[in-house]
């Protein structure tokens, strides 16, 4: 299907296929940008959303097809032209520099100068109108290392709108930010867009989506599948053309409440130092989900990382009859608890290493012989481990760097089946992976619950806590301020109880 | 403009840098049996080579990358210098060829690190044995020799105050200073915190890192030429401590080995550090074979203070 | 749905490569050797390579296992020194302080070794910097030991060990070497310590999420580089007959010139000691052809620089070509 394109475009590109090695990100993408709109892109990962804003923002040259700013078409394309053509992007991966300043962050680049110098207190200037239109109070000379994830997201958004773009790209702006802020940030956009801006907007929140948006792309394999105007369209039919799946069948039907069962971990007082964590109770038993909730940055992935000795921590962590907490994952191994981080590329896997070896590494012990690797040992449990998570393509040669996100995601999940904890914990692990993807890692957690396994799962995505866990805690100001389950379970109390407990300034 | 006091709140290395030397210093003066003007002037001069090349060292590790050659470019310059001028009294001219040539050394770096993106580490071990190499072919046998009017520049005084005292200070100013407040500057530490993001950002990464390196060589070479007035002659394997020394004192003075902070004058200060502890040790009868193991502890100590330093938490700022 | 991709041969490819082209240059290095200066085909004159390689053979095990695991470690040429004066000084040229002349390479090697380790994971010091500095700790060191003048001698049984040639050709030291080699291979190649080795070389943190005791691997394989250098000091002194100060200098840059010559990158977890030894041999015969040709130490250096500067050009830039196609 192709777009319609006015000459007054920002962006219109048609035709664009773009592979890194055999993998077909693009596969003859059109689209075009007009101005003044604002575009939600929707699609699950792997279905080329990144890629195609790296090309609308210089940073891929397609292989094929052509890219047009204001109707001229690009040759050679790098990320200064498309800036010099007025695009400002900003990535789900912030790229702020630690040890500069807010004000050096929000214009690392082409400050005004006064003879060879930088002008600084004309830089200043400029940052802080831009920090005011994103309703940010930072102080100019705070240096970004200081900052929590909420205030970086904000200057990163500010050093997009200080070069004020003709098209803002925005990969997942709101995902560290408090109710406010995404309120603000919903309100600029529009506000950008009647200035005459255009946005790009991608968001797995539906919600925000629909809130600010005129039209939807949504992206399927690679291709646009869909082009229609925000009100053609409902949330279900959304997800629907993303996946062909509606939503409420996503979640595993959950059992219903039995007699108490053996408790398999049980934290208290845990405290990590240098975040607001002070004082954290929870118990998971067996055949339970629990889930941990709050707003983001309060620490939860912390909790979770202490808890399978990947940071140090005090307080008490039991897992069965080991005392912790444990210091290192090693011994978090041999208790019985192992944590599927949440960070895939840095964490979860060794990108160059093949499938094989990334799943069994932490368990080279069950797969050797005095010390000695035997590969046909290594062959069968990874073979095995594939087939039962559906892990596509069926290689275990493969090096994990070519899979897609999902799939990445369940070579990392893989390695924790294998480690065969009695305690699995999982820190967000559905974490930017397609709808269809996610129903599997659903599925899967739910099929370890009722094994007998205890699970805890942190997730900041509140329908699918809602929709997965049997209890739900919710973290704030470093404690758990409510244990949630059954009709108490809902959104509405989730959130009351995030903004419980001494709330951050703002 | 940074005000002194955020400066040193943010990188409080300098300031204890500057406190230890000047409890060095201090210790130091009381140990010398007599301290004149002539004293205080040669024990001076004798550290302007390694201020230098701790500068150039300090610039490269900024960007997050290493340059293991600046002993041998400083040694270089030092033997064209040394063996160009023998006889022909033609000083300034040989100077400017061995700067010259330092400079070449430091794109060739540059080059290689930031085009051809080898590693620094390599690159630089690499290029620090052509470099000794190409001395050693010009000057097999130390030699050489300077006019005397040339070495005796470093003993020059203006007013009451030595030129060497001076161009201590002044070179880090004038040389450094306004580099550091240009856009170069600023993109030298955004490309030393996260090359990837400054490449996003619109900084042009590759001539920043190309240029760290240039400036490395200048300033070893710039070493170097200060070398030969002390000395009045070459030798080619003078600058074999150099390297170390120049990584030891920039790390002492604040610098990170990870890139992207740190400040020059913090190098100054570790550089005299390690310079006026040897004096030091020397002042107290202690044998000269220590300095060896001296410098190595002191590194690894100075290398261990951000580790202590980091867990105390940082403040959080929010609001102006 | 995307198709199942056949790349088993594709996702090895690069790592064979990687071990094959050190080998090649070898042999390309060696004929050209010959054609230039016949004399090197004699027996006589590749058993005197082999005997030199031997003892860099050695330094480069531990060298290639600590850059394997992106680390480096600068301070095994003052190891090799060191180790090489106070086994002279030990053995003052009597066989009955072998036992201990080696003891004490082997220990003071090692003691080197675990400080590098401790410094690098419990003080977070980059390796660069640390071996750096114990590497100039080591070097006072060997100054302050010996008070600048070096004494002692070898013992027969250890020069005879080191030079004297078995069916004329194999040396005691070769077969050291050799041994050491096999066991190293069969480690970084098949065992669960040689595959971590390689997880973490690619990627630290994820290792460690993963179980793999980072700190403790760090501080044994700079303990291993300690003492494969104390233990080529040791034999250094059985090759020259007796100690010198600044005898092992070259064992720096040479040792890594040997593993990044084999194929090895230098930011970890590729490359391989089967690459290694052809690294090993082609600097050893490097270094001999210059000195035959009559080249001086100068161009030595600046051959070594240039030569190291192609290898990498040709390792990192080919492989990037590779991986983004």
């Amino acid at each position: 299907m192709t777009a319609v394109a006015e000459p007054a475009d920002v962006v219109e590109l048609r035709g664009v296929r773009k592979r890194f090695g055999g993998v077909h990100a693009l596969k003859g993408v059109d689209l075009a940008v007009p101005r003044a709109s604002v575009i939600g892109l929707a699609g699950e990962n792997g279905a080329g959303k990144s890629t195609l804003l790296k090309v609308l923002s210089g940073v891929y040259a397609p292989d094929e097809g052509t890219v047009r700013y204001a109707g001229v078409v690009q040759e050679r394309l790098v990320p200064a032209k498309a800036r010099a053509a007025g695009i400002a992007a900003v990535a789900q991966e912030l790229s702020l520099f630690e040890h500069l300043d807010v004000a050096e962050n929000v214009l690392p680049v082409g400050a005004p100068r006064r003879g060879p110098f930088v002008d600084t207190r004309a830089r200043d200037a400029l940052a802080a109108d831009a920090l005011a239109l994103v309703g940010s109070r930072l102080s100019l000379r705070t240096m970004v290392r200081e900052l929590e994830f909420a205030d970086r997201q904000l200057v990163e958004i500010a050093r997009a709108l200080v070069s004020q773009p003709k098209l803002l790209i925005l990969d997942e702006p709101t995902s560290g930010l408090k109710e406010t802020e995404v309120e603000r940030l919903l309100e600029l956009v529009g506000r950008l867009r009647e200035a005459g801006t255009s946005i790009v907007f991608i968001t797995h929140r539906l919600s925000e989506m629909f809130r600010v948006c005129d039209r939807f792309v949504v992206m399927k394999d690679g291709e646009t599948v869909a082009d229609r105007a925000a009100a053609d369209v409902t949330p279900d039919e959304l997800v629907r053309l993303m996946v062909g799946r509606r939503i409420e069948a996503m979640f595993p039907s959950k059992p219903v409440a039995a007699e108490p069962r053996e408790v398999l971990l049980d934290v208290s007082g845990l405290a990590v130092p240098a975040t607001p964590i002070s004082d954290i109770d929870l118990t998971v038993a067996r055949g339970e989900i629990v889930g941990l909730a709050g707003l983001a940055g309060q620490g939860q992935t912390e909790i979770l990382e202490g808890i399978a000795g990947i940071r140090r921590v005090t307080g008490k962590v039991r897992v069965g009859r080991a005392k912790g907490p444990f210091r290192s994952p090693r011994r978090a191994l041999r208790a019985g608890v192992w944590l599927v981080p949440e960070d895939r590329k840095r964490h979860g896997l060794v990108l160059d290493l093949t499938v094989e070896r990334n799943l069994t590494l932490p368990t080279l012990d069950r797969v050797s012989r005095f010390g000695m690797v035997v590969p046909s040992r290594v062959r069968a449990r990874a073979e095995s481990t594939i087939r039962e998570l559906s892990i596509r393509p069926d290689e275990p040669e493969l090096d994990a760097r070519l899979l897609s996100g999902g799939n990445q995601q369940k070579v990392v999940i893989g390695k924790a089946t294998i480690v065969d904890p009695e305690v699995y914990v999982f820190a967000d692990p559905t974490r930017g992976i397609d709808v269809g993807t996610k129903a599997e890692v659903y599925a899967l957690v739910r099929r370890l619950a009722d094994a007998g396994k205890a699970v805890l799962l942190l997730s900041t995505d509140t329908t699918e806590i809602i929709g997965l866990c049997d209890r739900v805690l919710v973290v704030s100001s470093g404690r758990v301020v409510a244990e949630l389950a059954g009709d108490d379970l809902t959104e509405e109390r989730i959130t009351a109880a995030s903004f419980s407990g001494s709330a951050r300034s703002a | 403009m940074v005000s002194p006091l955020t400066f040193l709140r943010r990188e409080p290395a300098v300031a204890v840098a500057y406190i230890v030397l000047a409890a060095i210093v201090v210790g130091w003066a009381v140990s010398v049996p007599q301290l004149g003007i002539l004293a205080v002037t040669n024990t001076i001069g004798q550290k302007l080579p390694i201020v230098c090349v701790t500068i150039g060292a300090a610039i490269v590790l900024i960007s997050r990358g290493v340059d293991l050659s600046v002993g041998a470019t400083l040694t270089l310059v030092n033997v064209i210098v040394a063996k160009g001028t023998d006889g022909t009294g033609a000083v300034w001219l040989w100077v400017v060829i061995g700067l010259t040539a330092a400079l070449a050394a430091g794109l060739l770096n540059g080059i290689l690190v930031a085009v051809y993106r080898l590693s620094p580490l390599i690159v630089t071990l690499a290029t620090s044995s052509v470099l000794f190499g190409v001395a050693l072919y010009i000057l097999p046998i130390p030699g050489g020799g300077t006019p005397s009017w040339f070495t005796r520049i470093p003993l020059l005084l203006v007013g009451p105050v030595p030129l060497v005292a001076l161009l201590l200070v002044l070179i880090p100013v004038v040389l450094w200073w306004p580099l550091k407040r240009s856009p170069f500057g600023t993109a030298l530490y955004a490309v030393g915190n996260d090359e990837a993001a400054a490449f996003t950002a619109g900084i042009r990464v590759r001539a920043t890192i190309a240029s760290a390196y240039v400036l490395a060589g200048f300033f070893a070479g710039l070493g170097g030429v200060f070398l030969t007035m002390n000395a009045g002659s070459g030798d080619a394997g003078i600058g074999l401590p150099y390297t170390l020394n120049s990584i030891a004192g920039a790390v002492i003075g604040g610098v990170a080995l990870s890139g992207g902070r740190g400040a020059i004058a913090g190098a100054v200060a570790g550089a005299l550090i390690m310079s006026f502890l040897n004096n030091l040790l020397f002042a107290l009868g202690v044998n000269t074979y220590w300095q060896f193991v001296v410098t190595g502890v002191l590194l690894l100590l100075a290398l261990s203070v951000p580790l202590v330093l980091r867990r105390v938490p940082a403040r959080r700022e929010r609001t102006a | 749905m995307t198709e199942t991709l056949r790349t088993p041969a594709l996702a090895r490819r690069p790592e064979l490569v990687r071990a094959v082209i050190p080998y090649v240059t070898l042999a390309a290095l060696y004929v050209g050797t010959i054609v230039v200066a016949p004399g090197y085909r004699a027996p006589e004159q590749i058993a005197t390579l082999l005997q030199v390689a031997s003892l860099l053979g050695i330094v480069a095990i531990g060298q290639t296992l600590v850059i394997l695991i992106a680390g480096i470690d600068l301070s095994v040429g003052a190891v090799v020194t060191f180790t090489n004066l106070i086994t002279g000084a030990i053995l003052a040229g009597l066989d009955v302080n072998l036992p201990l002349a080696l003891m004490a390479s082997l220990g003071a090697g090692a003691a080197v070794g675990l400080l590098n380790g401790f410094v690098i994971t419990r003080l977070h010091v980059p390796d660069l910097v640390a071996t750096l500095a114990t590497m100039t700790i080591m070097i006072g060191a060997g100054y302050l030991v010996t008070g600048g003048a070096p004494r002692g001698a070898a013992s027969p049984g250890l020069v005879s060990f080191v030079t004297g040639r078995l069916g004329g050709f194999v040396t005691g030291a070769l077969v050291l070497w050799m041994l050491l080699a096999a066991a190293v291979v069969l480690i970084l190649s098949r065992s669960t310590l040689g595959r971590r080795i390689y997880a973490v070389g690619l990627n630290r943190e994820a290792s460690r999420y993963a179980g793999v005791s980072v700190p403790l691997l760090t501080i044994l394989l700079y303990t291993i580089s300690g003492m494969t250098a104390g233990l080529a000091g040791f034999l250094l002194t059985g090759y020259t007959g007796s100690s010198f100060l600044n005898s092992g200098a070259t064992y720096q840059l040479a040792s890594i010139a040997a593993v990044v010559l084999g194929g090895a990158s230098i930011f970890g977890g590729r490359g391989s000691y089967v690459g290694t030894i052809a690294g090993v041999l082609i600097t050893v015969l490097l270094q001999s052809i210059l000195r035959v040709i009559g080249i001086p130490q100068a161009g030595q250096n600046i051959a070594y620089g240039v030569v190291i500067l192609l290898m990498t050009f040709v390792f990192t830039t080919g492989f990037r070509r590779r991986r983004r196609g």
